[in-house]
């Protein structure tokens, strides 16, 4: 087994505290048992507004 | 003690006022300050002068029946004064129990639903969700931003202060209607 001790990849900043669970991926979207297809509700909340539309500034969009 | 913000760990006393997003250090000023924005609160506002549209009492956590034998003590003959009220039991047991002990006598005369054990109001996968804006006073566990619903603002509590909440509609310190 190899050490770890470097992961590059791009980064987004999402500079705030407290990131909660709710905020990654917010629980209606959690009604799955596979591990594929969450990617598109990832932060949902910040990134979709009312519509489902992706909001421009957000930092994934 | 009464959380104001999205974070459990924004909690002060019921005598206590809403803190300014200065009062804070570091990355906490702009958390603190997106707390406030979410939750619609002005710095300096008694936290016992923050109106509650719904309660929610129960769900695993504090569903216990000594948290149902609490909220009772308090509602016991009053009304509530917020638009609905439940309370979920933390298991069937506790339920039957609450029945036996007359409890949910208390809670329904009072004018709260008295609903099965389950998960409820605590996470919005299911209906019992608050609409954008709707502030509730909960026993459950997390209040962060859209947790009982898309908008919807959480106040954590005590099963007793809830109860308190929901007969004067406001955010109370329990003690005063001991």
């Amino acid at each position: 087994m190899q050490k770890f001790t470097q992961l590059s990849g791009i980064a987004a900043p999402l500079p705030l505290v407290n990131i909660d669970t709710d905020m990654i991926i917010p629980k209606q979207f959690l009604k799955t048992i596979k591990r594929s297809g969450l990617g598109v509700n990832l932060f949902d909340e910040m990134r979709y507004d009312d519509d489902c539309q992706e909001i421009p500034h957000f930092v994934l969009n | 003690m009464v959380t104001w913000g999205t974070s459990p760990e924004d909690v002060l006393p019921i005598t206590a006022a809403v803190p300014a997003a200065d009062d804070f250090e570091g990355g906490k000023v702009g958390a603190a300050q997106r707390s406030l924005d979410y939750m619609d609160l002005t710095p300096g506002m008694p936290l016992s002068d923050i109106k509650i549209d719904t309660v929610f009492i129960g769900s695993c956590t504090n569903g216990r029946i000594e948290d149902l034998r609490a909220a009772a003590a308090i509602l016991k003959g009053k009304k509530i004064a917020v638009d609905r009220a439940m309370v979920v039991p933390g298991s069937g047991l506790v339920r039957a129990q609450a029945e036996e002990e007359g409890l949910a006598d208390i809670f329904k005369e009072a004018g709260f639903e008295w609903r099965l054990a389950g998960c409820s109001m605590c996470l919005a996968m299911n209906p019992d969700q608050l609409a954008p804006g709707e502030r509730c006073a909960a026993t459950s566990n997390r209040n962060f931003e859209g947790r009982q619903g898309r908008g919807g603002r959480t106040h954590l509590m005590s099963p007793a202060m809830a109860a308190a909440a929901a007969i004067t509609g406001k955010l109370t310190d329990v003690r005063e209607l001991m």
